[in-house]
């Protein structure tokens, strides 16, 4: 099952709020990070319903924590389930990860192994998600600083396997697979290449902070060269895919934010010409 | 435990507490590599939850310094890991880990810092709900008032300070420099809450600190107003004239979700 294609959208920030309202910017839509509104009322949840009164809004979690050996946390499903019925966003996405076991939570996107075990683990548990929030779920590929000596695949083959087994949605984000890339030193051509296209739902980009070594994905500057052009790659792969900039930190005014996203509408439409000729 | 537990388990004993068993499961050409790959992991964590904090506790962090609110969230983060699926939470019991680690408590200051600040984010994000209007409570017949109950606004917040902390808040939203810690005699209690979307808070006589209390306790409005005249030692009409002044007050600020007429029986 694929949603409707969305078009160009922007992460929702707290401090666009009210230009969003007054100035009605050229955006198709917002993604909301869920955790954010999992809040019992006041000016979140009250600004989330006007913006979303005037654009389709899509959820985007950190906290699910799909790949944590805990049991699966009821409280924070039904918490979802309950925003997701109040915003009716387009679809809702979170990330293929852990976030802590033994009921810490350290607040980071951690990584899997890519095993066998981990693809039954992780497979089923979005199955049952699926199955409770009655929607299909994006799952989105993180950035990671280490690779496992346990692992026995290759991430994409990870992705294309746990997306097969739960029949879920993917949210490629194509700034992490970059940063991946560099820092474990595979080809991101490949990973792009090797993704089950039609399962691709949505594309996210973003900056990060190189140090030499390694990338870190810090999302709090604007999207490099580099990542355009991989982001015209995918595009000339999968066709036109629902894409939204993302910026959680040194965030911007909307209008620089706009601008950026008018680069990627650019991008877009450019990849698909040259698709297109091809 | 599968393997994959066993490998979440000691990773998460790597950020946590710097263990370094995990070591010997991450690929790479040598030991320098591998910790300098999951040290990223590791100042990740502190950082994310430092700046956290520092987004709940501006006003702390101002007063100690960057530096020593560094130390302070670190000592938070390791004393009270974080149990909760919403970053929203983790600063939660800031508060009392100040009063009562030995580190802090000498500086009683801190913990009323935090829970103001804490007080402030809980009205932000309180539950919606009415708030009681004149007309509403106009129109409750005079034979009911003996039986009325207020239920207060779910955003209502109240806090005891024993310290200059309302002038060190005042102080830094102005940019000002922050005035030392100075014990307040008698103390204070502060109300903070929430109307069309905004915090406010002010400091409440304590008249109206102890009426507001039994109210919010659930004594209904008559018998509250017969034991506020006794308490303040005040007659019947002067005490029931004063109550009837803060109650306006209540209602136009918001502080009133509405009530509920309940009988004796």
């Amino acid at each position: 099952m694929h949603f409707q294609n969305l078009g160009f959208g922007l992460g929702l920030r707290t401090t666009h709020y009210e230009e969003i309202l007054a100035s009605r910017p050229c955006v198709d839509w917002f993604e909301a990070l869920s955790e954010n509104y999992m809040v019992r009322g006041g000016k979140p949840l009250h600004y989330l319903e006007r913006i979303r009164a005037d654009y389709p809004v899509v959820l985007h979690g950190v906290s699910l924590s799909i790949g944590s050996t805990d049991p699966l946390d009821l409280e924070y499903l039904k918490a979802l389930k309950a925003l997701a019925d109040r915003i009716q966003p387009a679809w809702v996405s979170d990330h293929l990860c852990w976030t802590g076991v033994a009921r810490q939570n350290i607040h980071d996107l951690l990584p899997l192994p890519y095993t066998p075990e981990a693809v039954d683990h992780v497979a089923s548990r979005i199955v049952q998600v699926q199955e409770f929030l009655r929607r299909p779920i994006l799952i989105e590929n993180v950035s990671s600083y280490v690779n496992f000596s346990q692992s026995e695949m290759t991430e994409w083959e990870f992705i294309n396997e746990v997306a097969k087994r739960a029949d879920c949605l993917l949210l490629l984000d194509v700034n992490n697979v970059y940063v991946s890339g560099f820092n474990h030193g595979f080809d991101p051509h490949e990973f792009i290449d090797a993704l089950p296209a039609e399962r691709i739902q949505q594309i996210h980009l973003a900056g990060h902070s190189n140090c030499g070594s390694h990338i870190i994905d810090t999302h709090d500057a604007p999207v490099i060269d580099k990542v355009w052009k991989l982001y015209s790659y995918t595009i000339e792969a999968l066709g036109p895919v629902a894409t939204m900039i993302e910026r959680d930190d040194h965030i911007p005014d909307l209008a620089t934010l706009v601008s950026e996203l008018d680069q990627a509408r650019k991008v877009a439409r450019n990849a698909t010409r040259i698709a297109a000729s091809a | 435990m599968t393997s994959l537990a066993e490998l979440q388990a000691r990773f998460q004993r790597h950020i946590v507490h710097d263990d370094q068993a995990v070591t010997s499961d991450i690929s790479g050409p040598d030991d320098a590599y591998r910790q300098e790959r999951l040290l990223i992991y590791y100042r990740a964590y502190r950082l994310r939850l430092i700046a956290a904090l520092a987004v709940d506790y501006p006003v702390l962090k101002a007063f100690v310094d960057e530096q020593r609110f560094e130390e302070l969230a670190t000592a938070y983060i390791e004393a009270r890991p974080s149990m909760v699926r919403n970053l929203r939470w983790f600063g939660d019991s800031m508060s009392s880990f100040l009063h009562y680690d030995p580190r802090f408590s000498d500086e009683p200051i801190l913990a009323e810092l935090a829970e103001f600040e804490w007080a402030q984010g809980l009205a932000f994000d309180a539950s919606d709900a009415a708030q009681l209007g004149f007309d509403e409570l106009a129109s409750v017949p005079a034979e009911h008032w003996p039986q009325l109950h207020f239920v207060a606004h779910p955003s209502l917040q109240l806090v005891t300070l024993q310290w200059n902390v309302i002038a060190i808040w005042h102080a830094h939203r102005d940019n000002k420099t922050l005035p030392p810690a100075t014990l307040q005699e008698p103390d204070g209690t502060i109300a903070v809450w929430r109307k069309d979307y905004k915090t406010y808070f002010r400091t409440l006589d304590r008249d109206e600190a102890w009426l507001w209390r039994t109210l919010a306790a659930g004594t209904a409005f008559s018998e509250a107003c017969s034991r506020f005249a006794t308490k303040m030692g005040m007659d019947e009409a002067g005490a029931a004239q004063r109550a009837a002044q803060l109650l306006h007050t209540w209602v136009e600020e918001g502080w009133i979700q509405g009530f509920e007429i309940l009988s004796d029986d």
